[in-house]
């Protein structure tokens, strides 16, 4: 099932190579071209990101560096700012100052965004029309079109097999965030970007969602998620970053941080710490 | 089939048809324009033997009107949903641009609206021919006429609903939609008075959606058509028009926050 | 409580409510007769322009079916607003030529006072130069038999013979205006020809009653006139010609005028009872 759903790594980077053809920066196709057994150079770069939204400063001063293949949680209280960063990542929102850096690119080049995946938080969908129908509405948009068979057997992967004719509206809350996540998957990314993908799933689905991470994270893809729940992250995650209004608190290996605790109890400490010492 | 930047625009085109076709007040509106149409052939049967001009004056009224009541609800809520109800996530972080979307947007909404024209269109000449009118050509020109008006006035129900909510945006659609058909009234009436408001009331004619012109029930209600220059004029002044309203959406759309 | 659990209880109440639901709506049309409702034609035909979206004829065409329901239901009740919805017809829609004609046979008609307001109606008509020959020959047959203005009367005839279209019978009556040996011939040749053009129904009886009218009189004349004959004076009253046997009945007259007589051959004619 995977294999039919997924291309193999050899063609996924011949399909770079296809859209950096239609891009005029030589310099860049040199690069991938010439970067196929160098995969450090393929990361997420955010350098000194900051975005205000009116006077609001919500990200202050952002710098991380994600290495290709790994997966990253970035947590944090509600409203620190990580939907407003994961926006900025894929190319939703402009910095206000600051750079982002996929695979060398700005994400708001819309080339960029062929080897994206996104999943927005407590997606909404398109009333009138199935599940099936806007997977195919979704994957169409990319360069490299997919063929039913990968619609069926993404729809099937996420558990919505069933449900795959039936209006939208008609799905439950956890079968509308299978649908979402089944949309970032369409174009077989590099780079996923989850906002809250467990959010709204009952313990089932939590298990069955972290499954499918795993597996994608074996298929050397880079996962990059928001998450305000804590207790079932830390397995999942290579490295975390913890934001707190807007500031970056950490970044490394989960470990490090929460030195023989649990990542929950050592989370709500240092917030704690931070917030009597305001 | 590889995807360039046409068939991006197709995909979204597409989806919003099906969006609107599905859409319930599409159909509601949509039966109440058929009956008002087929009514004409009671109203004209009470005309004192004018059933002809009775039918055509009000079938291409009601076809007209029909037009821009649909557009107006599908069209100022069309981006304001996407970004509201946050299905333009899923679209912008594919690899598409804003332009793209707005023109993908403005394809399907007046696929969907010039559709249900001609379907209507379809009763009016039955009704005509019914009616011993015979095969309305003119009628049929007029109709043509009103589709191109319905394409500008989606085009600003579309820009209108980038940046606002929409009922403000029925609102300011319905303002321009009426100062659009006065303008030429207007600019008469000013004549006659001072020099300054009759500089901005030439000012605004040449700005704003100069409707008129699309207005052509009047003349071949008595059998005469425009010129074919005219209609050339009138399809480049509508083209340039709408060109102007998406571009300014995409823009507005561009630098909008999500 | 009661109501939400027994069955007749409830039907009882609803039927109650819709009952008095009648009741409102019966009580509220009796008031309404006579409060009067501001129809769309008491707009003037300017703000109707300015509001109706370039929408002229349609809107046109809706006044002009409201002309007609006034005319049909109430038959020369409202004069005034008829003559002013036309007027709003053809300014919002100048190049509709029937109601130009249609108001200058039918309004004088119902009101006299009207028959400017119709002769200006469709004297505008007649300039705007369109090629239905029924405005010129209604307009020209209203200042022959209401206003009695001949000159007038000659020109528009013919204009009526110089319009392209114009039926061979049509042009005939028109050319020979002033021809007839009496206004009584040239009266019943113009009717005769309205009558046999109309195409439409209103316009077609209203000539046949003029045509049944003058009929009437004309009989009524001649047997006044056999009265006097037989015995010798004129009747006193206008049923003496029933029961001296010379009419079995007064005819009804279809514009519902009773007929007396003055004693001295003279008919006269009275409104209603």
């Amino acid at each position: 099932m995977q294999t039919n759903t997924f291309v193999t790594l050899s063609s996924r980077i011949a399909m770079i190579d296809l859209v950096a053809s239609a891009s005029t920066d030589r310099g860049w196709i040199w690069l991938h071209t010439h970067s196929q057994t160098n995969y450090t150079i393929r990361m997420i770069e955010i350098q000194n990101l900051s975005k205000n939204i009116g006077k609001r400063r919500i990200v202050n001063d952002l710098s991380l560096s994600i290495k290709k293949g790994t997966v990253f949680g970035f947590l944090g209280p509600n409203g620190a700012g990580k939907t407003t960063t994961i926006k900025m990542l894929v190319g939703l929102n402009r910095p206000t100052s600051g750079s982002i850096q996929i695979d060398g690119k700005a994400p708001t080049d819309s080339i960029t965004r062929e080897t994206i995946g996104f999943m927005p938080e407590a997606p909404y969908f398109y009333d009138h029309l199935t599940g099936l129908e806007f997977l195919r509405f979704c994957g169409q948009l990319f360069h490299t079109p997919k063929t039913e068979d990968d619609y069926t057997s993404l729809l099937h992967m996420v558990g919505l097999s069933e449900a795959k004719d039936r209006r939208v509206t008609t799905y439950s809350k956890g079968m509308k965030q299978r649908l979402g996540f089944a949309q970032a998957l369409v174009n077989d990314p590099e780079y996923v970007f989850l906002d809250e993908p467990l959010d709204g799933l009952d313990p089932i689905g939590r298990r069955e969602l972290k499954k499918i991470i795993v597996g994608l994270k074996k298929e050397g893809r880079t996962i990059f998620f928001n998450s305000h729940i804590l207790f079932d992250t830390e397995e999942l995650c290579d490295e975390i970053g913890i934001l707190h209004r807007g500031s970056l608190l950490y970044a490394g290996p989960v470990t490090t941080f929460t030195k023989g605790h649990s990542l929950e109890e050592a989370f709500v400490t240092t917030i704690e710490n931070l917030d009597s010492t305001i | 089939m590889k995807h360039t930047h046409l068939t991006r625009i197709f995909v979204v085109a597409k989806n919003t048809f099906k969006e609107s076709v599905r859409d319930k007040v599409f159909y509601a509106l949509f039966a109440f324009a058929f009956v008002a149409i087929t009514f004409t052939i009671f109203l004209g049967s009470i005309s004192l033997d004018e059933d002809l001009h009775i039918v055509r004056s009000l079938g291409l009224a009601g076809i007209y009107l029909f037009g821009v009541l649909i557009t107006v609800f599908l069209g100022t809520s069309l981006m304001y949903k996407e970004i509201e109800r946050r299905t333009l996530y899923f679209i912008l972080s594919k690899p598409i641009s804003h332009g793209q979307v707005i023109a993908g947007k403005f394809l399907g909404l007046f696929s969907s609206v010039a559709l249900s024209i001609a379907g209507m269109t379809i009763i009016y000449l039955g009704v005509v021919w019914y009616s011993g009118g015979g095969f309305d050509t003119l009628g049929l020109l007029a109709i043509f006429f009103e589709i191109i008006e319905v394409g500008l006035l989606i085009a600003l129900s579309i820009f209108f609903s980038t940046f606002s909510k929409p009922l403000p945006s029925i609102v300011y659609a319905l303002l321009v939609i009426y100062i659009g058909h006065s303008l030429g009234m207007l600019v008469d009436f000013t004549k006659r008075g001072s020099a300054l408001a009759h500089d901005v009331v030439q000012g605004l004619y040449y700005v704003l959606p100069n409707l008129e012109k699309f207005d052509i029930r009047d003349l071949v209600l008595y059998g005469n058509a425009p010129s074919l220059t005219a209609v050339f004029l009138v399809i480049l002044y509508a083209t340039i028009y709408t060109i102007i309203l998406l571009a300014g959406g995409a823009l507005l759309l561009q630098k909008r926050e999500f | 409580m009661q109501l939400a659990q027994n069955s007749t209880l409830r039907t009882i109440f609803f039927l109650g409510l819709f009952v008095c639901l009648i009741a409102t709506q019966y009580t509220y049309e009796s008031y309404a007769a006579h409060r009067g409702v501001l129809p769309l034609s008491n707009l003037p035909a300017p703000v109707l322009k300015v509001t109706d979206l370039g929408l002229n004829s349609a809107v046109a065409s809706l006044l002009w079916l409201n002309v007609v329901q006034n005319v049909v239901l109430y038959f020369g009740a409202s004069s005034a607003t008829i003559s002013s919805d036309i007027n709003a017809v053809t300014q919002l829609d100048p190049k509709f030529s029937y109601p130009y004609a249609f108001a200058v046979l039918m309004i004088p008609g119902f009101d006299r006072s009207q028959t400017q307001a119709a002769i200006d109606i469709a004297t505008r008509g007649v300039d705007e130069h369109l090629t239905d020959w029924r405005i010129p020959y209604y307009l020209g047959f209203t200042y022959f038999f209401y206003l009695k203005d001949n000159a007038n009367a000659i020109k528009y005839m013919h204009i009526t013979a110089e319009t392209p279209g114009v039926p061979a019978g049509i042009k005939v009556t028109a050319l020979n205006y002033g021809l007839s040996k009496t206004m009584h011939e040239q009266t019943r040749q113009f009717w005769q020809s309205i009558h046999d053009s109309a195409t439409d129904d209103v316009v077609r009886q209203n000539a046949q009653d003029n045509l049944d009218h003058m009929d009437i009189v004309e009989g009524l004349q001649a047997a006044l006139e056999l009265y006097k004959r037989i015995h010798g004076a004129y009747p006193k009253a206008i049923g003496d010609l029933v029961t001296s046997g010379i009419l079995t009945s007064i005819p009804e007259d279809p514009f519902g005028i009773t007929f007396a007589t003055d004693g001295e051959g003279h008919l006269t004619f009275s409104l209603g009872q």
